[in-house]
């Protein structure tokens, strides 16, 4: 039927059809700001105004829009005319991923017309409808307040964010602390200050530091224009002739066997071109997790199977002309299952005699498959009769932690097509182009050099996308049918077909002597990786390695049973297992000093590892094989715990019986951990960059680095405008395309800044000396050590000065013609870990065991923060997702193993308008062997948090919990059993 | 499951009234809930927005009338409704939601918003009920939830006097996420300052989610041990089924503290006045 409606000051007539929902119009449209996130409105991606007012495109008809009017982000502002607001965000730094940018500008654009000078309460309660599993919120309160100002026609200043101060004040760490939020209300500029710290603070850069142009400048991303102009970047945001729309049936049992499968009526409806199930594919083992030539076994997998080991198994796939005939050819499917025993536990999948999920005799690489054990590791380091002879106290704990997914608002996506030269084109979501198409060729029996994987910009991946997850699939429906084909998971899917974190089992078992000092421990985890091996076995290593050597025990020894289970399958997610062994090893370490009557800092400080010390299970445990040696060689963590226990007032607090005032059941805590991380695998990772000098003196930097809103393009194309004496405008970021830019393992294990950086940083450092001897040599008459690169000219240290431009129009026109330009690689052998201190501060309600979190504060030694603002988003957003798996997130299954939630509501994410106050202080040390003395900042605010939770809940009640998620229930059961 | 074929708008009530009450025919106004809960496993959609008579706020007289194609975020902005049913629907329902489902969504689907109906429960919400045989029927909003014959053109509320209260108190996760213990409890009180008449409405204690105790404890004073008595009461009524969110036992204990914690304000409320 036909529809009139005005669609951005535009009045349109349309041909939609009844069931179409206004999403998928707007986006026929063109307008592709209106994104999927879900299918009941949660996410609020699909946000657009009605008559004025912020509702859900995919949650009415198009039908139902005749004659409303529509505004969507495109009638805002353009990349060349940007409202205030778009502005505003891009300046504080409010953008990552940018995938629901568009819906939280113009939710806060419909706020500001009706309230044009809202308090940070009614921005917070307007944007609650749209989920930012990125930011913490934070920085877009901040925008929007900004934005407010200047559109109420104040006198706004220019945004200048802190920057660092060099070197610290002396007597810093004795001094009161000296940034408390000032209590202002917006001018709109730089002051403009929320509830929470917007800005972070850096108290401290090494004296060996010097000044900067770009390095450490919070320079605004260089995608920033086109995601808050929400333009089409995203896997989802290509049209294509022919296109046919996938869909995937999925299995209902846990565990089962497929005896027989028909799809003939599938295939006779009309609009289908393609229904593909395991009788069609070849059965080629594989494992999915996106890791470095050779993958770790198992290889458990193959592409479609005729047993199913989880519900949300992959059963078949469909390719038709539109999503609802695919959706209905599913039906048409006629699948019988023999229902085989399905085990969830972990511990009672290893007891003889229990259901064997991988039966099948050609599997490779299980450890002990009838006892679902897939691997076994045992690792150690140190005289173990000699350190427990010293002990003289031994503690032992078991604790657990529960499974929790990725959620990143943009779907897994993948868009897959025959290019003119019969080449297939993956375009997709991912955060590992390169592994993706290696993994893939052989699934599909193409050469690698047929397939190109595309990686657009991505809406959140947090190590869910470390996987190559559907790209197999889509790609064998456009083999099977010739068009180009599009498969997006369900919002359901991402919860039962996708990756999440592993649940484990935690036992420590840890000697102390009288004077409180750990001399040797022991971790044995058991590690559910449900129905796959995918990263079952590293994130277990990664999990020992944390857990043993933060406080580095002379003797420490890990045990590890890696398990399948009939459980979605986990994978990679921030973290990698740190998350997990941290917070046992957090509450462990403070249960000892407690049980000594020790101070928890004093303990935790005598024990931590310390710089210089060498961590000593770094060669016992690598990562999927051995280690390399590895010595701390930096540290701020004594200052960050110094630092952060003084902002909070720690000493004033812990202890201390405070409840809220007229409501003694209402408990206050306050609570700490630390953390210690990695920066990249040692001796694996590696990344490459190339840069080219063009014409007019700018440069195209290309690498196969994937930002996935992390800000990692950014920080990459600033190393590079600093050693090359550019603006960051002038540095042209392309990234990654497999056929178009260098190798690159890919966006995990915190690595980019420090090994794609180190790429950048050699890669620049070479068509430096390129750019500097050919001054030398035609244009200047000197030696080349003689000349330096700076603002956009090479500068003779006699003063003279030449453009960038004219050494490149003579190189490249006028004399020795020569492209300058580079490519570097970039490994390490070492791994530098960050730090960190985390606190938090709780309410405990003592009646109903509900927690409230009223402050978290982390104080971060990164290295050098390339980019302040990026690298406190990071923090910001990454204490934001830990607050999530510590209090509330959790994928929990029935007897039978259906998961019960499945949608963002059922499994709560945190809202704008519930969150904490949030705080980052970056303590930096300068790390030797990092790009301008980088280390990682991505994953080590995902692991504090939890313990720190645990550490506030017993300083408020007095019980000790050790398992989470800190459920109203479980902290209830605690109050009145006791620990 | 059926994709929606036809669309009708009608104009009119009595347009309207030709449509539902057919089968694979819906009724709606807004869509966020419906569109979530139901799937629209409808061949026949009817629109209901352009009925002006469904729309809007009205006070008559001691009562509230709020026309069922009026937006939940219309319910939030009146001027002529009690906070605690506003807070009902602001605590867990974004405004994105707010503004696309309508009052008529949240009665077919009473799930979708728990605390809300849990409120109008206990102030003892009427529902209007437009027949297709031009029959009109007044229901308690109790019963009159997931109602799909004819028309529920309005809710009607008592405007609360100043010996009159309601307060609400839950269980969740976090501040703003789902609740696994919502109540509201009505209280009046006479002219002597004792307790009038006393309600408890409950969300997630009893196996039909929704629970409505009156509370026996009329006659008794404004204080502690009538609480005590009411919330004695509350413990043997309840019947929860636990889920994820929580057990069968915990969501007993919790109604209990809840529907003190209610009663309590309840009495704060009618003292201070």
């Amino acid at each position: 039927m036909q529809i009139n409606l005005s669609i951005n000051g535009e009045e349109k007539t349309l041909d939609v059809q009844v069931h179409e929902r206004l999403l998928r119009v707007l986006r026929r449209e063109a307008c592709f700001s209106v994104k999927f996130g879900d299918e009941h409105g949660m996410t609020g991606s699909d946000t657009i105004l009605l008559n004025g007012d912020p509702i859900n495109a995919g949650m009415m008809l198009a039908v139902q829009a005749q004659g409303q009017r529509i505004t969507t982000l495109e009638g805002l502002g353009s990349s060349r005319d940007l409202h205030p607001l778009q502005k505003a965000f891009i300046e504080t730094g409010a953008i990552q991923s940018g995938y629901n940018t568009p819906a939280q500008i113009l939710t806060a654009y419909a706020l500001l017309n009706k309230n044009p000078d809202p308090t940070e309460t009614e921005i917070r309660e307007a944007l609650a409808g749209v989920l930012d599993r990125e930011t913490g919120y934070l920085k877009v309160i901040q925008a929007v307040l900004r934005a407010a100002a200047i559109m109420r026609g104040e006198d706004v200043p220019p945004f200048v964010p802190l920057e660092r101060a060099i070197p610290a004040p002396p007597g810093l760490f004795e001094s009161p602390w000296p940034f408390d939020t000032p209590d202002t209300s917006g001018d709109g500029g730089d002051t403009v200050q929320t509830k929470t710290r917007t800005i972070p603070a850096i108290v401290v850069s090494p004296p060996e530091l010097r000044e900067m142009k770009t390095v450490g400048k919070s320079e605004p991303k260089v995608d920033a224009v086109k995601l808050a102009a929400g333009k089409p970047v995203y896997a989802d945001d290509i049209e294509m002739r022919g296109m046919l729309h996938a869909a995937m049936l999925t299995s209902p049992h846990a565990h089962a066997r497929i005896t027989h499968i028909d799809a003939s009526k599938a295939r006779a409806l009309p609009g289908v071109h393609a229904v593909l199930t395991h009788e069609d594919l070849p059965r080629i083992y594989y494992a999915s997790g996106g890791q470095s030539y050779p993958n770790p076994h198992p290889y458990d997998q193959v592409s479609l199977d005729h047993k199913v080991r989880h519900v949300g198994d992959r059963v078949a796939v469909v390719a038709a002309d539109t999503q609802e005939i695919a959706n209905e050819a599913l039906k048409l499917i006629e699948v019988t299952y023999e229902v085989l025993p399905a085990v969830l536990d972990m511990e009672a999948a290893m007891v003889e005699g229990a259901p064997v999920i991988h039966d099948e005799p050609d599997v490779e690489g299980i450890y002990d498959a009838k006892r679902n054990i897939v691997h076994h590791i045992d690792a150690s380091a140190g005289d173990a009769a000699a350190q427990w002879a010293k002990a003289d106290h031994i503690f032992e704990g078991e604790y657990r932690v529960h499974q929790v997914q990725q959620s990143s608002i943009e779907p897994h996506i993948v868009v897959t097509w025959w290019d003119e030269d019969d080449r297939l084109v993956i375009r997709t979501s991912t955060q590992v182009p390169f592994h993706v198409r290696r993994m893939v060729a052989p699934l599909l029996g193409l050469p690698v050099k047929k397939i190109r994987v595309i990686k657009p910009r991505i809406g959140g991946g947090f190590g869910g996308k470390q996987e190559m997850l559907i790209e197999d699939l889509c790609a064998h429906l456009t083999m099977a049918t010739g068009h180009p084909v599009r498969f997006e998971y369900t919002r359901e899917q991402e919860f039962t077909s996708a990756r999440s974190r592993h649940p484990q089992i935690l036992r420590f078992k840890t000697g102390v002597t009288k004077e409180g000092e750990i001399v040797a421990a022991e971790l044995y985890i058991i590690g559910n990786t449900g129905a796959y091996g995918t990263h079952g076995l590293t994130v277990q290593m990664v999990s020992g390695f944390r857990g043993l050597t933060t406080y580095n025990a002379p003797y420490s020894h890990f045990i590890c049973d890696v398990v399948y289970t009939n459980i979605p399958t986990p994978g990679a997610y921030r973290g990698y297992g740190a998350p997990q062994s941290l917070h046992a090893l957090e509450v462990h370490t403070e249960e000892i000093a407690y049980a000594l009557g020790m101070d928890v800092i004093e303990f935790k400080r005598k024990n931590w590892i310390k710089q210089g010390d060498e961590l000593i299970m770094a060669v016992a445990l690598g990562e999927g094989r051995e280690g390399k040696p590895q010595v701390v060689s930096t540290s701020a963590l004594p200052e960050c715990v110094d630092i952060g226990a003084r902002a909070m007032n720690w000493y004033e607090k812990r202890g201390k019986e405070r409840t809220v005032p007229g409501k003694p059941h209402l408990k206050k805590g306050i609570g700490i951990a630390i953390a210690m991380h990695g920066t990249g695998i040692a001796g694996l990772d590696m990344g490459a960059a190339s840069i080219k000098l063009n014409d007019d003196g700018s440069f195209n930097l290309n690498f196969g680095a994937t930002d996935l809103g992390t800000g990692a393009d950014t920080v990459l194309a600033q190393i590079a405008a600093e050693t090359l004496g550019v603006p960051v405008e002038d540095i042209i970021v392309y990234a990654a395309d497999t056929d178009m830019t260098p190798f690159d393992t890919g966006a995990y294990a915190s690595s980019t800044t420090y090994i794609s950086g180190g790429a950048v940083l050699k890669a620049a450092e070479i068509v430096k000396s390129q750019i500097l001897e050919h001054a030398a040599k035609y244009l200047l008459g000197c030696k080349p050590d003689e000349l330096d690169l700076d603002e956009r000219q090479i500068v003779h240290r006699d003063g003279r000065k030449i453009s960038l431009e004219k050494v490149a129009l003579h190189s490249l026109h006028q004399e020795d013609q020569k492209q300058i330009m580079a490519t570097a690689s970039h490994m390490s052998e070492v791994s530098p870990p960050p730090f960190a201190a985390q606190f938090a501060e709780v309410i405990v309600d003592t009646e109903t065991g509900q927690v409230t979190v009223e402050r978290l504060l982390m104080a971060v030694d990164c290295g050098i923060a390339i980019n302040p603002v990026t690298a406190s988003g990071q923090v910001e957003g990454g204490m934001t997702q830990a607050l999530g798996y510590a209090h509330c997130e959790e994928m929990t299954y029935d007897d039978l193993g259906v998961p019960l939630a499945t949608r963002f509501g059922d499994y709560h994410i945190y809202k704008a308008n519930e969150m904490p106050e949030l705080e980052v202080i970056f303590v930096e040390t300068y790390e030797p062997s990092g790009p301008f003395g980088a280390k990682a900042v991505a994953e080590i605010p995902k692991d504090g948090v939890a313990p720190a939770l645990s550490s506030a809940i017993f300083d408020a009640t007095g019980v000790r919990i050790r398992d989470l998620p800190y459920t109203p229930e479980r902290v209830w059961r605690a109050i009145n059993n006791g620990f | 499951m059926a994709q929606p074929s036809h669309y009708f708008r009608p104009n009119t009530l009595e347009e309207a009234l030709q449509f539902v009450g057919k089968p694979k025919h819906i009724a709606l106004v807004g869509g966020a809930f419906a569109f979530a809960g139901l799937d629209i496993p409808y061949e026949n959609i009817v629109d209901l927005q352009n009925i002006e008579e469904l729309k809007g706020i009205q006070q008559h007289g001691e009562t509230v009338r709020i026309g069922s194609g009026t937006s939940l975020q219309t319910v939030v902005d009146s001027e002529h409704l009690p906070d605690e049913l506003k807070e009902s629907i602001t605590r867990s329902i974004t405004l994105n939601h707010r503004n696309g489902a309508s009052v008529l969504e949240t009665l077919l689907l009473p799930l979708s918003i728990p605390e809300w109906i849990t409120v109008l429960c206990a102030l003892d919400a009427q529902v209007e009920i437009q027949l297709a045989d031009g029959e009109r029927q007044s229901l308690p909003l109790a019963t009159a939830l997931g109602n799909q014959i004819g028309i529920m053109t309005h809710i009607t509320l008592p405007i609360l006097s100043n010996n009159e209260a309601i307060s609400m108190a839950h269980v969740a996760r976090t501040p703003a996420s789902i609740p696994l213990i919502s109540t509201a409890v009505y209280v009046k009180a006479t002219t002597e300052n004792k307790i009038g008449t006393a309600r408890a409405s409950l969300y997630g204690a009893s196996q039909d989610h929704y629970l409505l105790l009156p509370l026996a404890i009329g006659g008794y004073p404004l204080d502690a041990a009538s609480i005590e008595g009411a919330v004695e009461l509350v413990s043997t009524e309840v019947d929860p089924i636990g889920d994820y969110l929580g057990s069968a036992e915990y969501r007993r204990e919790m109604a209990a503290v809840c529907v003190k914690r209610a009663l309590m304000q309840c009495f704060d409320k009618i003292n201070k006045t």
